[in-house]
């Protein structure tokens, strides 16, 4: 479940509020919104490579919620998905096309695994190596150094079965040259998070009042509304010129950080 | 989940059987998927077609499905990821899918509407077998990931090892299950087998149906390799492309024409033949070649020679065998054609330790002990396969050793 903004936004002001020590107009507050939910997006990735390492010497616990590269990799699950690419027959690559024009789902941050669909061979070839089955292939992303070796091998050549890859660009986009050529495309991806806003109108008295219609929440997960109070007051500290925030809120993010990597 | 996927009809008659629904959807279509372990080969639906012969399956029709009552169904289908669709099919009508086999099946009515071939066949004991991409999927899932001896390896290094393994097992490991059967023309040569490696065992069959070896002829003759024209002087000649211009072989020739009876010491009331000898090797009180020095084991045996001709890429035999029948058992690298590459199960642990091996050997930075353990685990159990695959049998060595002289009590 995504974090609601109005309730970030509400949290911040009472705190940096406490004591008069200031104000953070809606403005300010979705600029630092924006950088807090990129900052801790981008976080997981270093701290997940971290954590895997307690994985890969077989140090990490099978507790059920105290796993906490698992967790993290949970936390990734509003920017992740299975998206079909489009064949860009020009180019003979393939291509993602938002549909939602860049709406709810952003730009493609990273490409996991790809899985290439061959429909069936109705080829009345002789010998009859005519096959009527589909078949979906894990798809073997190499560097476009290692596929020109790969492709050379008789032993590693692609097939339907062990199709390779590999990414160029067109236009400025991400594009994969898949081999042999699939008739359709599945890549898993993570996409970067959608920009939060914090929606108001102007009330009787002047007053910024919160509209949930024009208002984005934070992709995040519901676990990290904590995270990002913290992160949006450190900032806002700069921005009031208040030291004592920056300190409290930078100490409270250090500790949360060294909680969950110990 | 039990492995196997098959009902007894579709192992043992390769016929699986439908029956189509009481109200048939709209448009009047219905898909009956195949779940054979075979893919369905569809060339075409028309049997007056030509690519109707690739068909591996035919489609039979029952208005009720009492036996003898199916004919084929030679109307329009379609056929994709092994489903066939039937249009205009009426309610309730029986529908059975016979896989090609020897018998032809038990549903055509006429010998034209038998399903004759040998798909079926091709599937039976296939239990016995993995399929190599089977064996790639499984080590992923078994032996890569965080925790495991190999934190992770790209997909091709792993096919390319289990690749290379089977190429080696079938070397010296598993089972020679190819032969051809062949018939020597006048030329004395037949051509290697398109997937041929190496020969186990050339042998030609007597009117009993019995297996006699033949033996390479090693040290007897050769094929040369080259066979160069030579001028007056030795010098070989060069056509006007500056390449040595070849000859036949006179080495090749007097050897199909030599009489084996001078080698292998069939002299026995054949005074024409000691001539011959004598004029060959000079008479000394012996009789035939290699006897000067006593009988040769090697060269006494009359089922004949064969030697291999590497540059014509031949197998040459010796001419007492011209007209005879032979097999010709040999070994391939287990990759020549997809159906090739399966394994069978008695190896399958040996595969994965070769490719555990094979990746950990390979890359930088592994500790040599760990290298050492997994060769030694590599080593022990491909010597395991090896035996299990020896089919040695207590029951079998048992009846061999009755016809010894000592009696092994069991």
């Amino acid at each position: 479940m995504a974090v609601n903004i109005n309730t970030v936004y509400q949290t911040v002001l009472y705190i940096i509020n406490k004591e008069q020590r200031g104000y953070i107009t809606p403005a300010e507050f979705n600029s630092l919104a924006t950088q807090v939910q990129d900052e801790i997006f981008q976080s997981y990735f270093p701290d997940g490579n971290q954590l895997n390492r307690q994985n890969q010497n077989n140090t990490q616990n099978d507790t059920e919620f105290f796993n906490v590269f698992k967790n993290i990799d949970y936390r990734l699950y509003p920017f992740e998905n299975e998206v079909s690419f489009v064949y860009n027959t020009a180019n003979f690559v393939w291509q993602y096309t938002d549909p939602n024009n860049q709406g709810l789902i952003g730009q493609i941050y990273l490409i996991g695994d790809i899985i290439s669909q061959y429909n069936s061979d109705n080829s009345t070839s002789q010998p009859p190596s005519v096959s009527n089955t589909n078949q979906n292939s894990i798809t073997q992303l190499a560097s476009k150094k290692d596929y020109n070796k790969l492709i050379r091998s008789k032993l590693t050549a692609p097939t339907r079965q062990y199709p390779l890859c590999f990414k160029t660009n067109v236009a400025n986009t991400l594009a994969l040259s898949v081999n042999p050529n699939p008739d359709a495309l599945l890549v898993n991806c993570i996409f970067k998070p959608t920009t939060p806003k914090w929606g108001f109108f102007v009330g009787s008295l002047g007053q910024y009042l919160n509209s949930p219609a024009s208002s984005v929440n934070f992709q995040l997960d519901i676990s990290e509304q904590n995270n990002l109070v913290i992160n949006i007051l450190k900032y806002c500290g700069i921005i009031i010129n208040d030291p004592t925030i920056i300190q409290a809120a930078a100490q409270e993010a250090q500790q949360a950080s060294i909680n969950e990597k110990s | 989940m039990g492995l196997i996927t098959e009902t007894n009809q579709q192992y043992y008659q390769g016929a699986q059987g439908f029956s189509s629904l009481a109200v048939l959807p709209n448009p009047n279509t219905q898909a009956f998927i195949a779940t054979f372990d075979t893919d369905l080969i569809f060339g075409s639906w028309n049997p007056t077609d030509a690519s109707y012969a690739l068909n591996n399956f035919k489609v039979y029709t029952s208005p009720t499905g009492i036996p003898g009552t199916y004919s084929e169904y030679v109307l329009a289908y379609t056929v994709e990821n092994n489903a066939i669709t039937l249009t205009g099919l009426p309610s309730s009508t029986k529908v059975v899918i016979q896989l090609k086999v020897l018998s032809g099946g038990k549903y055509g009515q006429t010998e034209a509407e038998k399903a004759y071939g040998n798909t079926v066949e091709d599937n039976y004991g296939s239990y016995e077998y993995i399929k190599l991409t089977d064996a790639v999927d499984n080590f992923m899932v078994g032996y890569v990931g965080d925790g495991k001896l190999i934190q992770n390896a790209k997909k091709s290094d792993v096919l390319f090892f289990a690749k290379r393994s089977l190429q080696e097992f079938s070397y010296d490991t598993l089972k020679s299950i190819h032969s051809q059967e062949l018939n020597i023309p006048a030329s004395l040569s037949v051509i290697l087998p398109q997937d041929y490696v190496n020969y186990v065992r050339v042998s030609f069959i007597d009117p009993l149906g019995v297996k006699r070896i033949i033996y390479p002829a090693n040290n007897l003759t050769i094929a040369p390799f080259e066979t160069p024209i030579q001028d007056q002087v030795g010098v070989p000649t060069q056509d006007n492309f500056g390449e040595n211009i070849e000859g036949t072989s006179l080495t090749v020739e007097r050897w199909k024409k030599a009489n084996d009876n001078l080698i292998n010491g069939q002299l026995v009331n054949n005074i024409d033949e000691a001539v011959d000898f004598q004029n060959a090797y000079g008479f000394e009180g012996s009789w035939n070649w290699g006897r000067q020095y006593g009988l040769d084991p090697q060269t006494s045996q009359i089922n004949g020679w064969f030697n291999m001709d590497e540059r014509e890429g031949k197998m040459s035999f010796s001419s007492n065998l011209a007209g005879k029948l032979i097999v010709l058992e040999y070994i391939s690298d287990g990759l020549a054609y997809d159906l090739d590459t399966k394994v069978p199960k008695l190896a399958e642990d040996a595969l994965y330790a070769s490719i555990l091996y094979s990746i950990v050997s390979t890359r930088s930075g592994q500790q040599e002990y760990l290298v050492q353990r997994l060769q030694k685990d590599r080593r022990a159990k491909l010597r395991n396969t090896k035996i299990r695959l020896s089919n040695i049998k207590l029951d079998e060595i048992v009846q061999v050793m009755r016809g010894k002289s000592k009696w092994i009590k069991h």
